[in-house]
């Protein structure tokens, strides 16, 4: 799916609709975009030293985005 | 010549002699002249002195008077003719004594050739006294025999006598009459009144006579003799032997053996028959007396009569004779015993009879009930004692007692149950019966008699009456039942009743005559009405309590919602863009439009499940719910809710439960109270909750929800139902009351157990499909 120059837009979201939308509407626009149900999904699948546009839900199972965001920040 | 007058003197002496041994005296009659010559005895005879010189008119006036117009006509007859006479007539001395004189005499004439009668006259006093009381005697006895025929024929006996010597058999008339022959038709022999004898008593009879005249007993026997007719007849024959009554110094060898046998026989069959009819009558009166229970006993002058089976009654001994007034009184039960004795002094004083039922106690101490009748028998005014009659009538007595209880008992379950029952014919307008509850109910006096039909049918309100009248018509027409399940009755204060009567025709093939029962159900209405009015209210207080529930959950409920919508606004933003690709890219395009139809239909389905619970008024019918389906429904709901508040939602769902007759909404209601409830429990904390379902071996669901959050209230889990209960700041106290009232109108179970490693469950039951009730 990677290709050189197109940044990639991340999307967590535990809505499948939700999700499935805003990952279709980034697609639209020509930019590439990867989703997950749970932050903790997106951590154990990305390196934070990725840089990369997070679209991030705030009200989240197991860790809400603000949590998430706190982390985020403490890895750097 | 002196030789000669002496030999005549001598003569003459020896016939004087004679004449006074047989008193008769010698007479001559000189016809012409009159003179008469008498000898001595004649003078004696006819009471003159010898000084007399005797004339024919002197005799004629000593003749007595009624003879002697008699004895003028023979002396005039005899002067005239000269024929001898010979007469019997009275003479009367001078003293009054008559005599009875026998003269006889002889025509003759004298030496100058007139006529002179020569005769005897004999005084015959004697032999005529003995004669006439010969006469007397013969007349006496015959009139003697004739009196003993009379009473032989009244008496139906008669005599036989058998003279041993001559073989002769001698027979009274009534002897034959008995043997049915006419009196003295022929003459007996022993062999034809052998024949006569029944064959079967022949033996008997001849052997045992023998035996007892040889033992020097009177033979008494009784047997039966075939008259010549046929007729069998039994007759009682005592038989004796007759002795000769030849002087005892008569060297005469028979003076030493009976000579005659002699006997009486009288005709017993009458008696007999009448003997056997008297006690074959006795047989039945006390047979019936035994049948029936009852003695008979009679009081008078002669004495005090109990019949056996009075004795039995009393548990008495009849060789004990009949008891005493005062011995009577201490077998009458003490609590009957004085109003007896009363009884018994006015019967005795004012003779009085009486007719009552007392209670008597056996020697053995057993209690009898009995009906004494007595009546006293007066005779021309006067009383001459009392009869009576005692029946045991302990059976009946304690039927009738029991029949009294059971239909006082049925009084009482009808007035508390308040219903009538009824016997009446509709085609007659003949009322049988009417217990005193129909009366009451139609707002009648129970004891204000009779009523007739029509009155009945007054009380009825105007507007029902036609309906009543027409469902009781249709059946008497079709010969069925009818019901009436609900009329109005006017009661006299103006109030209405609400009646239900119904109706079936008895056995008794009667057209129009029914049995039936009427009852008040104007309580019953009454509840009814407030059964609807309290399930009204419910209802509102459902709907309250899901609006409540809704208001908790708006937050919730409203992302629930907004997020599908922004999903599709968001795939619409992609949409538009996919559109404006040159060329448009339409596959994305296509796919971008499906899930906005998918997001679109699923924030409509939370408004759609929404809705329902908001809706006032009665939930709407029942139906065959998959309780699994709205479990899942629940959670979606709640989801937001449980997320809200850290609480992770569970299912544990058994495959195979039975689906459930339920109204939908009340069963989300009842998921969503106890669901909310346990995400409440859990609000500070955080938890699990679980939600359960499974069926029971008797095919019920049971759903459970368990949370892991600050339990029940100590021995408070029943109360936690109540009212108006609540441990909530904001909580109305209604959300588990309502879902114990909608559980248990499914026939179900909620309750409350606490966990044992932390918070509490709530479970509740609901009947599987096929019992479940509608």
């Amino acid at each position: 799916m990677k290709s050189a120059g197109v940044p990639t837009v991340f999307i967590i979201d535990d809505d499948r609709g939700m999700r499935q939308a805003v990952q279709d509407l980034v697609e639209s626009v020509g930019l590439r975009a990867e989703s997950f149900a749970t932050a903790l999904e997106f951590l154990s699948r990305q390196t934070p030293s990725e840089p990369s546009c997070l679209v991030l839900d705030v009200r989240l199972p197991q860790m809400s985005g603000l949590d998430f965001q706190r982390r985020l920040t403490e890895i750097g | 010549l002196k030789i000669q007058q002496a030999e005549l003197q001598r003569q003459w002496q020896y016939l004087a002699e004679a004449q006074r041994l047989c008193q008769s005296g010698i007479f001559g009659w000189k016809v012409s002249n009159g003179e008469l010559v008498w000898s001595d005895e004649t003078y004696k005879i006819l009471g003159f002195t010898r000084e007399t010189n005797p004339r024919i008119d002197q005799f004629f006036d000593r003749i007595h008077p009624e003879d002697r117009e008699r004895l003028r006509e023979l002396r005039d007859r005899s002067a005239q003719n000269g024929t001898d006479f010979d007469v019997e007539h009275r003479i009367l001395l001078p003293d009054g004594v008559i005599r009875y004189v026998h003269v006889v005499a002889h025509a003759g004439t004298d030496h100058s050739g007139n006529r002179e009668y020569v005769g005897i006259v004999s005084d015959i006093t004697e032999r005529k006294r003995a004669e006439d009381e010969r006469q007397a005697l013969s007349r006496d006895l015959k009139e003697s025999n004739a009196r003993l025929e009379e009473a032989q024929r009244v008496a139906h006996v008669g005599y036989w006598e058998w003279d041993l010597k001559t073989g002769d058999v001698i027979w009274s008339d009534e002897t034959y009459r008995i043997f049915g022959l006419n009196p003295q038709e022929r003459r007996m022999h022993l062999s034809m009144i052998r024949e006569m004898v029944h064959p079967e008593d022949r033996e008997a009879l001849y052997s045992g006579v023998d035996v007892e005249l040889d033992a020097g007993v009177q033979p008494v026997a009784e047997f039966r003799i075939v008259t010549p007719n046929g007729d069998v007849r039994t007759v009682h024959a005592i038989t004796s032997r007759l002795w000769s009554t030849m002087p005892a110094d008569s060297k005469d060898w028979e003076s030493e053996r009976p000579y005659k046998l002699f006997g009486t026989v009288q005709d017993v069959s009458e008696l007999k028959r009448a003997t056997e009819a008297l006690q074959q009558n006795q047989f039945y009166i006390s047979e019936g007396q035994r049948l029936a229970h009852m003695g008979s006993w009679a009081f008078n002058a002669s004495g005090h009569y109990w019949s056996e089976e009075l004795y039995k009654i009393y548990g008495l001994d009849p060789q004990d004779g009949a008891p005493t007034v005062e011995q009577y009184l201490t077998l009458i039960h003490p609590k009957d015993r004085a109003s007896m004795a009363e009884t018994i002094r006015r019967m005795q004083e004012e003779h009085c009879g009486f007719d009552q039922i007392e209670r008597i106690v056996r020697p053995d101490g057993q209690l009898r009930y009995v009906r004494a009748v007595a009546v006293p028998v007066m005779e021309q005014g006067t009383c001459k004692g009392f009869i009576g009659t005692t029946m045991d009538v302990t059976e009946q007595e304690l039927l009738t007692q029991e029949l009294r209880r059971e239909r006082a008992y049925l009084a009482e379950a009808q007035s508390l149950t308040h219903i009538g029952s009824w016997v009446t014919n509709f085609a007659t307008g003949q009322v049988l019966h009417l217990s005193d509850e129909v009366y009451r109910l139609h707002g009648f006096e129970p004891n204000q008699g009779q009523i007739t039909l029509e009155r009945f049918w007054d009380t009825v309100h105007p507007d029902d009456a036609p309906v009543v009248k027409a469902t009781v018509k249709n059946a008497i027409d079709t010969r069925t039942d009818y019901d009436v399940p609900e009329y109005r009755v006017r009661l006299p204060d103006g109030s209405i009743r609400f009646l239900r009567t119904s109706g079936r025709p008895t056995g008794s093939g009667e057209i129009g005559e029914y049995i039936g029962i009427t009852m008040d159900v104007t309580e019953r209405k009454r509840a009814e009405e407030e059964r609807e009015r309290l399930r009204q209210l419910e209802a509102d207080l459902a709907h309250i309590n899901r609006v409540n529930m809704m208001g908790e959950l708006a937050a919730a409920l409203a992302h629930e919602i907004k997020q599908p919508i922004a999903a599709s606004i968001t795939s619409a933003n992609a949409l538009l863009r996919w559109l404006a690709h040159n060329p448009p890219d339409l596959e994305r395009a296509r796919t971008a439009a499906a899930r906005i139809e998918q997001d679109a239909n699923r924030a409509a389905d939370v408004i759609n499940s929404l809705r329902s619970f908001y809706r006032t008024g009665t939930p709407a019918e029942r139906q065959l719910v998959d309780v699994k389906e709205i479990i899942g429904e629940m959670t979606v709901l709640l989801r937001i809710e449980a997320d809200r508040h850290s609480v992770t939602i569970h299912r544990a769902l058994e495959a195979d439960v039975p689906k459930v007759l339920a109204n939908r909404v009340q069963l989300q209601q009842v998921l969503m109270n106890l669901m909310l409830n346990a995400i409440e429990a859990m609000k500070e904390t955080g938890g699990y909750l679980t939600i359960g379902s499974r069926a029971t071996p008797e095919g019920h669901l049971v759903v459970s929800i368990s949370d892991t959050g600050v339990g029940l209230p100590a021995g408070r889990s029943e109360q936690i139902f109540d009212a108006f209960h609540t441990t909530k700041p904001q909580g109305t106290g209604m959300g588990l009351t309502i879902t114990r009232s909608i559980v248990e109108s499914y026939g179900g179970r909620v309750w409350a157990t606490v966990n044992e490693g932390a918070g509490a469950s709530f479970h509740f039951t609901l009947p599987g499909e096929s019992e479940a009730r509608i």
